[in-house]
């Protein structure tokens, strides 16, 4: 990791353990990438399992977003078979962080439970 | 010892060459011939202008060839009365057999005495019932490299000379500068192809093209390829148009997903002076910025708006000027189809290229585009790095500053900028909150993934 991303990663852990204290970060095995994970409430519906998932050429590439337990019916194009959920509505920005992830990926489900999707 | 980058040869003596196998490798015999013509510095590309077969007192036998090198001694002497430039570059080899032409080590431990010797320059053609391809010696002269051919198709009676092909130029560019510049393209579709034309054809050395798209019926409308190269990629139909105009240009082709190869990417990058980014996605480019920040290479970026009703062009001096990102609301506005997306959404193809737009409106960004990247690659300074194109034939020139916070071009005052809005949420400068703390916070995997007080990331494109 570079002098640069290991300041990044540690702002964007500042953030997330501030912000979002019940999302952890680890990295996954199979993929050697690393994921934020935790749950989300939003409108009363509970997901246990939410990953924010760094692309390896963060920040330069979008974050991928998996909404689990219970997944997301795919009523929509947005709403992939395999959990993922495409949340960005402009195009991604290297400056988006793990919580400006975190923070659009609740806008999307308020959006979805609401009925405005 | 000298490694030609490219060969070219007359079409005329390459004629008399393939006589020449077609009358031995019916007979199954090896046969011969040497290769006389220029070297172009500082390029390095051989010119076969003219070719003298076996001789009289040639021998040829089914497995070996000799040459009548008095005969070759007299015919160079004939051809320097003319033109005292000409010289030995190489010698054409047959071997009468169906096979791939690759040379046998016999082969090899010739050319390594002859290019150690008085010849640096010598190349082998060999030719078999299969075709030719044209061998040197790689760097470390023990195994053999190919080497780029183009045949070079003009009227007999024409005389072709680098010098007069850029007669109309030559006093407007410099010639010495930009025959040594290497510009790296990316994304050849309707504008990169218009770019990597016109670029090719200002003298400039070597133009590297990457693009992973094969040409579709859709694209000839607006593509330097035409109908029959349908099924063909990108990248080689810009080669041929390019060499068509300028063969003393060396032009590679590169077919891969830049942002699934951004290793690859970088190697590329890392042996040019200009990157230039024609893909109008800001995907890519948002990978190219970093490739150009971090390794201090100049780049252009080009898009086009919607319906090419107008167009960008960003010229970007790392370190000195705006950088992609820093202008990033206004050039992810630009129009393009993401094909991973699309194919996901179930669209059809005809909802995937509903991407209209005329290829005169489109060229027209292309074109200031590459005059931009011209007068970079000639070193000149640019005023303006900013130029936005209507096609109400409106043409804005901007000046744009890097801008403070931008987390590409000056990432630490983006980092001081974060960390002032955390402060402010929470009365607490960062740097208060140790670093063993902020990890502290990790907590156990619960099904996959293990446990690591700092994440480790393998590769190195975090940043």
């Amino acid at each position: 990791m570079t002098p640069e991303g290991r300041q990044r990663i540690r702002l964007e852990t500042l953030q997330m353990n501030r912000h979002a204290p019940f999302f952890f970060l680890y990295q996954d095995d199979e993929t050697d990438k690393l994921v934020w994970r935790g749950p989300l409430s939003v409108h009363g519906h509970y997901h246990a399992d939410v990953r924010l998932v760094y692309n390896e050429a963060h920040p330069y590439l979008k974050m991928k977003v998996y909404v689990l337990q219970p997944q997301l019916p795919c009523v929509n194009l947005h709403i992939h078979e395999d959990g993922e959920i495409c949340y960005e509505k402009n195009e991604w920005n290297p400056e988006w962080t793990a919580y400006a992830v975190y923070l659009t990926t609740i806008r999307f489900l308020e959006e979805f439970y609401s009925g405005g999707m | 010892m000298i490694h030609p980058n490219k060969v070219l040869i007359h079409r005329k003596e390459f004629r008399k060459i393939r006589k020449d196998a077609l009358q031995w490798s019916v007979r199954n015999l090896e046969s011969g011939g040497y290769l006389f013509g220029k070297v172009h510095l500082p390029n390095m590309i051989a010119e076969i202008s003219n070719f003298v077969d076996g001789g009289p007192k040639a021998r040829r036998f089914p497995a070996s060839f000799s040459g009548d090198n008095e005969y070759a001694t007299q015919k160079k002497k004939e051809m320097q009365g003319i033109d005292p430039e000409i010289r030995l570059l190489g010698e054409y080899h047959l071997h009468p057999w169906k096979t791939f032409p690759n040379p046998s080590i016999g082969d090899l431990r010739q050319l390594q005495e002859v290019k150690n010797g008085e010849r640096p320059w010598y190349t082998i053609m060999l030719a078999t019932k299969q075709g030719f391809r044209f061998w040197d010696l790689a760097e470390d002269s023990n195994e053999f490299k190919e080497i780029p051919c183009q045949i070079l198709r003009f009227p007999d009676d024409a005389s072709v000379t680098e010098e007069r092909l850029l007669n109309r130029i030559s006093k407007i560019t410099h010639h010495d500068i930009l025959s040594q510049k290497t510009a790296l393209i990316i994304g050849v579709g309707s504008g990169g192809s218009v770019i990597a034309k016109y670029l090719g054809c200002t003298g400039l050395g070597r133009v590297m093209l990457v693009d992973n798209e094969k040409l579709e019926v859709v694209n000839v409308i607006r593509h330097e390829g035409r109908l029959s190269g349908i099924g063909r990629s990108k990248t080689n139909i810009c080669k041929e148009t390019i060499e068509s105009h300028n063969p003393f240009a060396i032009i590679e082709t590169y077919e891969f997903d830049v942002t699934k190869d951004i290793q690859k990417l970088e190697k590329l990058a890392t042996r040019s002076n200009l990157i230039i980014g024609s893909s109008g996605s800001p995907k890519v480019n948002n990978i190219l910025n970093k490739l150009s920040i971090e390794k201090g290479i100049p780049a252009v970026y080009g898009g086009i708006y919607e319906k090419a009703s107008g167009g960008y062009v960003l010229a970007v001096n790392p370190g000195k000027s705006a950088c992609f990102n820093c202008l990033f609301s206004l050039t992810s506005e630009s129009y393009f189809v993401d094909k991973e997306a699309v194919a996901r959404y179930n669209l059809s193809e005809d909802e995937l290229h509903e991407q209209q737009g005329l290829w005169i409106d489109i060229s027209i960004p292309a074109l200031l585009l590459s005059r931009v990247a011209l007068r970079m690659l000639q070193g000149e300074t640019i005023e303006h790095n900013l130029i936005i194109y209507d096609s109400k034939f409106e043409l804005r020139k901007l000046n744009v500053a890097r801008r403070d916070a931008c987390s590409v071009c000056n990432f630490e005052g983006w980092l001081r900028k974060q960390e002032k809005i955390e402060q402010l949420q929470t009365g607490k400068a960062t740097s208060e909150i140790s670093r063993q703390s902020i990890f502290s916070r990790l907590r156990k995997k619960i099904t996959t993934g293990r446990r690591s007080d700092e994440p480790k990331v393998v590769r190195n494109y975090w940043s």
